[in-house]
């Protein structure tokens, strides 16, 4: 596949998400798909990542990624998303608040037979937390 | 090999030599590779580093470029042994996830973007995080 190829893959990813698709992640991902985010456990294969895509959109019922950017070169392309959502529903042990946030996503996929074989995962897990008041702002005093 | 390609290959050499210069302390090289602007960032960013982690040091995992773009995986590592946001240094070894993003005119850096595991880096310098922050996915 071209690199024009494989951004539009990432692109329909994407949406996939957008539209809260869960149930196609099956086709979209690898058999030995493999997610790496040092905030979440490695996830492995295409029912691991439903759950955590269910996961998500539990907290965060309007979930959007909104494409900032995308390099792609060989099998690589390289996201650049800003994530939106409201904070609806229990995360990782954070009940809900209510709050709403935003912040950078960046991923490296690479792209294997028409699939997205790996995926390398940094998300502002610090400023997410600071958005939902678990974790004090810079400047702000620890309560 | 296009001229393109080659120009994505002369500013993916770039952003490691930069890397590298920032391992080795080697400010001159940011004067070289940076507009002036970046290069006094990345000096008070640098400097500010090694005040506060001894011993920092940047691995290069991974690249993806295209165009004016380049993209590094990096991890990086090093010792907490100055004041962190008020946080007294606690002399924990940490190692951390994340991303540089780098934009290039003309061969030389105008636009840098650094993404770090920011959370996970705080939670290894002992840092408690009420409730708990437990993936459960």
């Amino acid at each position: 596949m071209s690199t024009e190829e494989n951004k539009a893959l990432v692109r329909r990813w994407v949406e996939l998400w957008n539209s809260q698709n869960v149930a196609a992640i099956d086709e979209w991902v690898a058999p030995n798909y493999v997610r790496h985010d040092p905030n979440t456990p490695e996830v492995r294969g295409a029912e691991a990542e439903k759950q955590l895509a269910t996961m998500f959109l539990t907290a965060f019922p309007d979930l959007h990624f909104t494409i900032e950017d995308l390099i792609a070169e060989g099998d690589k392309v390289t996201g650049r998303y800003t994530a939106r959502g409201t904070h609806k529903g229990e995360l990782m042990g954070i009940p809900p608040t209510n709050n709403a946030i935003s912040l950078t996503v960046l991923e490296i996929y690479r792209i294997a037979d028409r699939k997205i074989a790996e995926q390398w995962v940094i998300l502002d897990a610090l400023g997410m937390m600071q958005q939902l008041g678990v974790i004090p702002a810079p400047g702000q005093a620890a309560s | 090999m296009t001229s393109q390609q080659t120009q994505t290959d002369h500013n993916k050499a770039i952003a490691r030599r930069l890397i590298e210069a920032a391992n080795a302390q080697e400010y001159d090289v940011f004067d070289q590779l940076m507009t002036p602007a970046q290069a006094q960032q990345a000096k008070d960013t640098m400097r500010w580093v090694y005040a506060t982690f001894e011993g920092h040091h940047i691995d290069i995992i991974d690249m993806v470029a295209e165009g004016d773009k380049v993209l590094a995986r990096v991890t990086t590592r090093g010792c907490h042994s100055g004041d962190f946001e008020g946080v007294p240094p606690t002399g924990k070894q940490w190692i951390d996830r994340g991303f540089i993003y780098n934009r290039f005119e003309n061969g030389k850096l105008v636009e840098s973007e650094v993404i770090m595991d920011a959370l996970g880096h705080l939670k290894q310098l002992g840092a408690t995080i009420s409730p708990p922050f437990a993936p459960t996915a």
